[in-house]
């Protein structure tokens, strides 16, 4: 999903930061060192979103199944930079549509390999309940989505290993291997192609447990924010199993709305709207 | 219904001049929203009436509202939310209510609301033991978990430590009961108007409560405290006046504990509360857990396993039939399109053996349509559990459409 920052190795990010200009040519471990390669491809790709403090959007989710009947979801997110280089970042979603569903709301504080918090707001009971986070391979509101492709993708939750360099459109793309360091993932592998001057993901094909090709995500439509910050705004994810297909697009993202802390309580999200 | 709907206006009106006053004092750009839900309702009871004038088959229709203005900051919000509904046999189920009607201010850690509001604490399924701010509204559902709006100001404070929040609540509401043309129906009739109270100030007892919530990693805690009218009436036969029994409501000083870890897929959960009502005090507990299994069969279905354990230290005098009794539940999701859901739930007298089982299903029907059903049934009801021998034989099924806007 978003590529949210991380810094999980510390020492690694901050050689970057001094010695490389932002948005400046990367240079790369060579590539017969694979596993560092396809780390330190994930690491550019995090360090270019360090410092975006806060994000707001909204959402338009739009699930169509093998027979082309369709249906929407509306979401607004909301989401807070974990100032902790160890740890993931905060999250809140409220949901617009379904209308059955709309003023349910879901806090997320994201860990690197430690189980999720989680919290779901009912409003017709006005009930705060935890949950249980181990649900990352269920499917989100019914769509290709999983729960774990909308977490925050911190470097930290998988092991790398970069397979190639080929052109991906009329682009030319790092194709590297990612395997998921948390306990629950559907998916023994991804395979990730992400953009050599932008270092922004522009497809990510997923294995299922039994290692066959499962879902394809293509990222269209990015746009940058404060001349610093890649978002995509027009995601496609394609179900080859089912070939039912979900598209989510992102309007009217808005950075350093001036949330913090406060806005991220399980207080706050009985308030959410 | 509003007993005294006199006493509710003039608080009202009050509470609004007031909030008014303070939202337009911000003079910043505000939000309106309006949104709703309108059912229809079908009920069906299997047996006959046990009253001659009473029936089988209930038709019922209802509308709730959710009206709210936010200033742009989110620092003011005015909300309400009103509900009504309409049955076509018990008039008493024929009603209307404020679930909600507030002002609130909210500004760094701190948040205020002043008026009608609900408030949920808890974690466990199968009773909502320290829940205890709203009253119930009887003649909505058999399960308890529709409430009536309160009215209160409330006070909450965030900080590193976990939430402070106080709760004052000037006018307590009695809980509404179904008429004798309503059901299920208990075997007699329970007045709605005449209700007595312990508390020498009658409706207007002031009560108070204190919470404290936090959460540690996996760790999820509530402590509370209250002072006031007990929401739970005493019915007593020796109370009857016309023909109807006349509820009495004691006074009530309680301290709670509910908590919940969440370990992977186990949740761990517990309510236990220390009660002292007319100068006896007793002991509660609901404790048990809940397990998921994700992605049964490979599928993408989850499967969810609940288990909780219900006491009561009164036993047989207990206000409610659940004094030694273990309740099992499934819940079965099936995280399609349409969310379509499945619970089945069942509560066993340890004691006696009876048994009180729920089913329900839900799914959608489009963006803003939902289909609910909704059996109630009960068997092996022993005569010494008379609170559910009274109704034994009102086992029924509930069909709802809504339709959310």
């Amino acid at each position: 999903m978003k590529l949210k920052l991380n810094r999980y190795i510390v020492s690694l990010a901050a050689i970057c930061m001094t010695t490389q200009p932002l948005f400046a040519a990367v240079t790369l471990p060579p590539e017969d060192q694979a596993e560092a390669r396809g780390l330190a491809i994930a690491v550019e790709s995090d360090r270019r979103n360090i410092g975006f403090h806060d994000t707001e959007s909204d959402m338009k989710m739009i699930l169509t199944n093998q027979s082309g009947a369709v249906s929407t979801r509306e979401i607004r997110f909301s989401t807070l930079e974990n100032k902790n280089a160890d740890d993931g970042d905060w999250n809140l979603m409220v949901f617009d549509e379904p209308r059955d569903v709309a003023g349910t709301a879901m806090l997320t504080y994201a860990h690197i390999l430690e189980a999720d918090e989680q919290w779901m707001y009912l409003p017709a009971l006005k009930r705060v309940k935890r949950i249980s986070s181990v649900n990352k391979s269920g499917p989100f509101m019914g769509s290709e989505f999983a729960y774990e492709d909308f977490s925050s993708q911190e470097v930290g939750k998988f092991s790398y290993r970069w397979l190639r360099d080929e052109a991906c459109g009329d682009r030319v793309c790092h194709v590297s291997e990612r395997k998921p360091l948390y306990e629950h993932s559907g998916y023994t592998r991804t395979i990730s192609w992400v953009d050599t001057t932008d270092y922004q993901a522009r497809k990510i094909e997923y294995y299922d447990r039994k290692d066959t090709l499962l879902k394809t995500l293509t990222f269209d439509d990015y746009r940058l924010y404060l001349d610093k910050y890649w978002r995509p705004h027009d995601m496609f994810m394609v179900n080859h199993v089912t070939k039912k297909t979900t598209n989510l697009q992102w309007t009217d993202i808005r950075f350093q709305t001036g949330l913090d802390a406060k806005d991220f309580s399980k207080n706050s999200l009985k308030r959410a709207r | 219904m509003v007993s005294t709907p006199h006493r509710q206006t003039i608080y009202l009106t009050f509470l609004t001049g007031l909030s008014l006053a303070m939202a337009c004092n911000t003079g910043k750009a505000s939000e309106f929203e309006f949104e709703g839900e309108i059912e229809g309702e079908w009920r069906h009871f299997f047996n006959e009436a046990q009253s001659s004038t009473s029936h089988d088959d209930f038709t019922s229709a209802s509308a709730l509202l959710e009206l709210g203005i936010y200033s742009d900051d989110g620092t003011h919000a005015l909300i309400a939310k009103p509900f009504a509904r309409a049955d076509s046999h018990d008039e008493n189920r024929s009603h209307a209510d404020l679930r909600e009607a507030k002002y609130r201010f909210v500004e760094d850690d701190f948040e205020l609301t002043l008026g009608l509001d609900k408030i949920f604490w808890g974690v466990t399924e199968f009773a909502h033991i320290v829940d205890i701010i709203n009253q119930t509204d009887n003649v909505e559902s058999t399960d308890g978990e529709q409430k009536l709006g309160q009215a209160m100001i409330t006070g909450s404070y965030v900080t590193d430590y976990g939430t402070f929040s106080a709760f004052f609540m000037p006018t307590f509401r009695p809980r509404n009961f179904s008429s004798t043309d309503g059901r299920p129906f208990p075997g007699l009739t329970i007045d709605n108007d005449n209700e007595t109270y312990e508390a020498s100030r009658g409706e207007d007892a002031g009560d108070i409560a204190f919470r404290y919530a936090h959460s540690w990693s996996v760790i999820d805690l509530g402590l509370a405290y209250f002072d006031g009218t007990s929401r739970d009436p005493i019915i007593s036969l020796a109370n009857m006046q016309n023909g109807k029994v006349i509820p009495h409501y004691p006074l009530r000083e309680q301290i709670s504990i509910d908590a919940q870890a969440t370990l992977g897929p186990w949740l761990l959960k517990l309510e236990a509360l220390h009660q002292d009502e007319s100068n006896e005090t007793s002991e509660r507990v609901v404790a048990g857990f809940e397990y998921s299994f994700y992605g049964i069969f490979a599928s993408s279905t989850d499967l969810g396993i609940v288990m909780e354990y219900l006491w009561d230290e009164r036993g047989d005098e207990a206000p409610h039939p659940f004094a030694d009794d273990l309740g099992l539940g499934l819940r079965w999701t099936a995280n399609d399109i349409q969310s379509t859901t499945l619970l089945a739930g069942a509560i066993i007298d340890l004691e006696y053996e009876s048994l009180a089982i729920s089913l329900e299903a839900e799914r959608r029907l489009n963006n803003s349509l939902k289909l609910s059903l909704e059996a109630r049934i009960q068997d092996q009801i022993d005569p010494q559990e008379r609170l559910l021998y009274a109704v034994k034989d009102e086992d029924f099924a509930r069909l709802r459409l809504t339709y959310y806007f």
